[in-house]
């Protein structure tokens, strides 16, 4: 299966696509001698219900675009995952619930109907996901694609952005499951290390979910929440965080406050756009190619 | 007559432990836990009846010297959505600091990862933090328990001057 770049490009006149692929027999499929080749798309904080107008004018509009030209693409992906923030947070129970109605009714849209969500603090720390789970279902959740395990992390439901106990166990049953080298994939939406806790760039208990999935070798993890790309290792899993849909954040630590940064109406959707990453096993080295929103 | 005797020396014991207790509280241990209030201020750690949710005076951040001749400066610092008040705090290097935590409003955070040093911020209760800052510099503090739409604005200066 191919991807072709012309693909990619149009992705990022959306802003905020992030496009991760494999190429090449088995490449994800790590131990299955079943596993093809595929790629999916990760969406992330598209903050449904956000208004701003010196942020992002197109607010009402960036989701569409982004649905239209993915589902322009020429080869549909497997999947789509959305990774968190679905919507802009409000105190008001009957609007959180509006825009969670409004967006899964845009994301209807996509033509590719295997979705797998997963909830931001912007959807679910006020209420700790009620509303987020009537929509979309459970909070924390695996499943498997062509020889790769996913595991869907919930760390934003509780309001201290801990993952907790419960689940942490949850995660240890699950992994003892698997092969110590099983390709394993963790979305989450907060980063599991400690990026910038002086701008809650965090989880409080992340540095458990690292140790438990150190001892498996070929694992990458893929979030969002920061608004912007960033690629760290912690040993040997790598992460790498996603642009939103909405509006970009300034890097971190990079300004004193953690501000939205302003429209650039001479270069819409700056700080805006996506990446590709092919994955190249049985080592678990991911090409990455970062695209400029301008070639969109 | 034995009786009113052992009284008074079970009494004079537990004097003896409490101010022994206020000593080894007093000196400046590095770390976040709620402690027992030191021998300049009052005990008010757990306790709603005492805690003052008025916004902070010039008095409340003050320095302020303790009976064991430590000093510490110990300051009022009351967290609302989405705000630290006052939201800047200046001390020396060396120096003990007591920062005396409350929420006017909702449970929040009060995260300084440059000193390793988090607290909740709880409605109607004092926490205390206690801790010796050992290095200069401006460093940031930030709500770390999710409050809503402006979450992501509620952060403080901490200026640590020589």
């Amino acid at each position: 299966m191919e991807v072709n770049r012309r693909d990619f490009i149009k992705l990022a006149g959306l802003g905020g696509v992030v496009l991760v692929s494999a190429a090449g027999c088995n490449k994800l499929g790590g131990g299955d001698p079943k596993g093809e080749d595929f790629y999916f798309v990760q969406l992330s904080d598209t903050h449904w219900g956000f208004e701003g107008p010196a942020i992002n004018p197109d607010a009402q509009g960036t989701l569409k675009k982004a649905i239209a030209a993915v589902n322009s693409l020429d080869q549909q992906p497997d999947f789509i995952v959305f990774t968190g923030d679905l919507t802009h947070t409000t105190d008001d129970a009957q609007q959180r619930h509006d825009r969670m109605s409004q967006f899964r009714d845009i994301v209807g849209g996509l033509k590719t109907k295997q979705i797998y969500y997963m909830a931001g603090e912007h959807d679910a720390s006020l209420d700790r996901g009620e509303v987020y789970q009537q929509f979309f279902g459970k909070l924390n959740y695996t499943f498997d694609h062509k020889g790769v395990h996913f595991v869907v992390l919930d760390n934003v439901s509780d309001p201290t952005a801990s993952v907790g106990d419960a689940q942490l166990k949850w995660l240890q049953d699950d992994l003892n499951q698997q092969k110590p080298d099983a390709r394993i994939v963790v979305l989450t939406h907060r980063p599991l290390f400690d990026l910038y806790p002086q701008w809650d760039w965090a989880t409080r208990d992340g540095a458990k979910v690292v140790d438990a999935l150190m001892p498996h070798k070929n694992v990458t993890v893929f979030y969002g929440h920061i608004h912007q790309e960033n690629h760290y290792m912690t040993g040997h899993i790598a992460h790498h965080s996603a642009k939103s849909l909405m509006f970009p954040l300034p890097a971190p630590g990079s300004l004193p406050k953690r501000i939205p940064l302003p429209w650039d109406a001479s270069q819409p959707y700056k700080g805006l756009g996506y990446r590709e990453i092919e994955a190249d096993v049985p080592k678990p080295d991911y090409k990455i190619t970062e695209f400029p929103v301008t070639k969109g | 007559m034995k009786r009113i005797l052992a009284l008074i020396l079970i009494a004079l014991a537990e004097v003896a432990l409490v101010a022994a207790s206020l000593f080894l509280t007093g000196c400046g241990a590095n770390n976040t836990e709620q402690k027992p209030a030191s021998a300049s201020a009052p005990s008010t750690t757990n306790s709603s009846s005492t805690a003052n949710n008025s916004s902070p005076s010039a008095a409340d951040t003050k320095a302020s010297q303790n009976a064991a001749s430590v000093k510490e400066t110990v300051i009022r610092l009351t967290a609302k959505r989405f705000e630290y008040s006052p939201s800047q705090i200046t001390v020396k290097k060396g120096t003990p600091v007591v920062i005396e935590l409350i929420s006017k409003d909702r449970l929040h955070g009060f995260n300084l990862p440059d000193f390793k040093i988090r607290s909740d911020a709880k409605p109607n209760e004092v926490t205390r933090v206690r801790f010796v800052p050992d290095k200069t510099g401006t460093f940031t503090f930030a709500c770390d328990v999710y409050c809503g739409d402006g979450h992501e604005d509620m952060t403080g200066t901490l200026v640590v001057t020589d």
